[in-house]
């Protein structure tokens, strides 16, 4: 019996202390709630701190023991403005947005497809490239459309707009009822290994890494991933910041926007897609 | 308070997401369940192996196999383990977890089998002597006088063993497998909620260990009733 009280005790101290934090968390959410001039706190702290997933070629990934890539490139002229040194940060992909939210980091910019779902918890910059989400598939395979994956094993890499997609599709869309089996990664390449492995049937990622991924490997093709009826939706990558920050998304903006139309960008994609 | 309930909803009613939590609850408790079953088949073999070669000096090529068994998968981490078996060497089988059950029970094994060696070696030699000189083979010796009495010996051990392994399987993630963590990680890079999702698998997962405390008590109870003369 003693042993049954204590055991309550400690599930209504967990309980409890839950409830507690639970609101805590929510009034960070406030957008601009506690966030008191990311700017100041950069330029006083002299680094810009930013988050990516560093296995998205060629927007990021490790060459040596550096994180290179065009995201980076943006990430330097960023804190290049702002006067401070660059801290890139290399964190699993499906983290990264909740961590800019909550003040972790300072941006993120980690080829972030702009969404609303994602809008609703940070703030854009105005869009650096416009991707369409590839397919990576074997060069004989049937699959040509979305609908063509309704009984295929589907790579995905977790938490990227691909997944959500497929994810969407299988729920309420195109695959309803399908026997799609949606395998989640935690990064393109390694998804890619699984379908040289023949575990899969396709990898669902943005464009330029689905063509890098191909273009290693010479049985495979990568291709915009579209619908029997319709083309390809066209997404936009944005640097992310935490809500409340417009000083600081101003100065991103001038960034990257002068970035954009100086053909910094475009040179970037290729100097790093080779 | 609104916030709560709007999280709660958003975590586990909204798109049904319950059903992935659901979904990874019975992926967790499947690898576990079955991974432990092969655990501790792997760990008994290779216990009296060894206690076998120890006291009689016979099968040294088994004993080998067993000492280099346990000291390869004792001495690298399992999460390195299980994507060996995943991408190179376990490639035909596509369900991530018949890998992960393959690859957990491989581990444990390991640590079964230096358990259960304790337990066999806590039990005195005289006990053998004893089945030997009443007639028992030294197989029916080791079967029905030194394990019932090794495993009451080991049983608070085999349960830790139990108790970790249960809770290492939630990096199954890691070949895909969408088990009880994973599960919590994909729910929360579509909601941007941490909260819900990672309290809540946590409560589960001390849920279950509580349990399996609970039937280890039990299972202790009753194995001591014969203690008492």
């Amino acid at each position: 019996m003693k042993k049954f009280i204590a055991l309550l005790f400690i599930i209504a101290i967990a309980i409890s202390g839950c409830g507690g934090n639970g609101d805590a968390a929510d009034d960070s959410e406030q957008p601009g709630g506690s966030t008191t001039g990311k700017l100041d706190q950069i330029k006083s702290s002299g680094t810009l701190v930013m988050y990516t997933n560093a296995e998205f070629p060629p927007y990021e990934f490790i060459e040596g023991n550096e994180i290179v890539g065009v995201d980076v490139e943006i990430g330097k002229a960023i804190a290049e403005k702002l006067e401070v040194e660059l801290e890139v940060v290399n964190a699993d992909f499906g983290g990264i947005v909740a961590s800019i939210a909550s003040g972790k980091g300072d941006v993120a910019v980690s080829g972030i497809t702009i969404d609303d779902e994602r809008r609703a918890q940070v703030d854009f910059s105005t869009p650096y490239v416009e991707s369409v989400q590839y397919i990576i598939v074997p060069e004989n395979s049937d699959i040509g459309f979305v609908e063509d994956l309704s009984d295929k094993a589907v790579g995905v890499q977790s938490g990227t707009t691909g997944s959500m997609l497929v994810e969407d599709e299988i729920n309420e869309g195109v695959l309803r009822g399908g026997t799609t089996d949606l395998k989640q990664y935690t990064s393109a390449p390694v998804a890619m290994q699984d379908l040289i492995n023949g575990r899969i049937d396709a990898v669902v990622i943005d464009e330029l890494v689905a063509i890098a991924l191909a273009n290693e490997h010479e049985a495979y093709t990568a291709m915009p991933l579209v619908y029997t009826k319709g083309s390809p939706m066209t997404e936009q990558f944005g640097v992310a910041v935490a809500k409340g920050n417009e000083d600081l998304l101003a100065i991103i903006d001038e960034v990257v926007g002068g970035m954009v139309a100086d053909g910094l960008i475009e040179l970037y994609i290729q100097e790093y897609s080779e | 308070m609104a916030a709560f309930q709007e999280g709660f909803y958003r975590t586990f009613i909204n798109n049904n997401y319950y059903k992935v939590f659901l979904d990874g609850f019975r992926a967790t408790i499947t690898i576990a369940v079955f991974a432990v079953l092969i655990g501790v088949s792997i760990g008994i073999i290779l216990a009296v192996i060894k206690v076998y070669n120890h006291r009689t000096g016979k099968m040294k090529i088994a004993r080998l196999f067993a000492e280099l068994y346990v000291t390869v998968f004792r001495g690298t981490p399992v999460i390195v383990q299980l994507m060996i078996l995943y991408y190179l060497v376990l490639i035909d089988i596509k369900s991530g977890v018949i890998v992960a059950v393959i690859g957990f029970g491989l581990n444990s094994g390991a640590y079964v089998a230096e358990i259960v060696r304790a337990g066999i070696m806590s039990i005195d030699t005289g006990q053998t002597e004893a089945g030997r000189s009443l007639g028992l083979t030294e197989l029916m010796t080791m079967r029905y006088i030194i394990m019932p009495q090794a495993i009451k010996n080991t049983l608070p051990a085999l349960f830790n063993e139990f108790i970790t392994l249960l809770k290492e399987t939630s990096v199954a993630g890691y070949i895909t497998v969408i088990d009880l963590t994973k599960a919590a990680d994909l729910v929360r890079s579509r909601t941007y909620q941490a909260f819900f999702p990672l309290i809540s698998v946590a409560l589960v997962y001390l849920i279950m260990v509580v349990g399996l405390t609970a039937l280890q008590g039990v299972m202790e109870r009753k194995l001591q009733k014969s203690d008492r003369r």
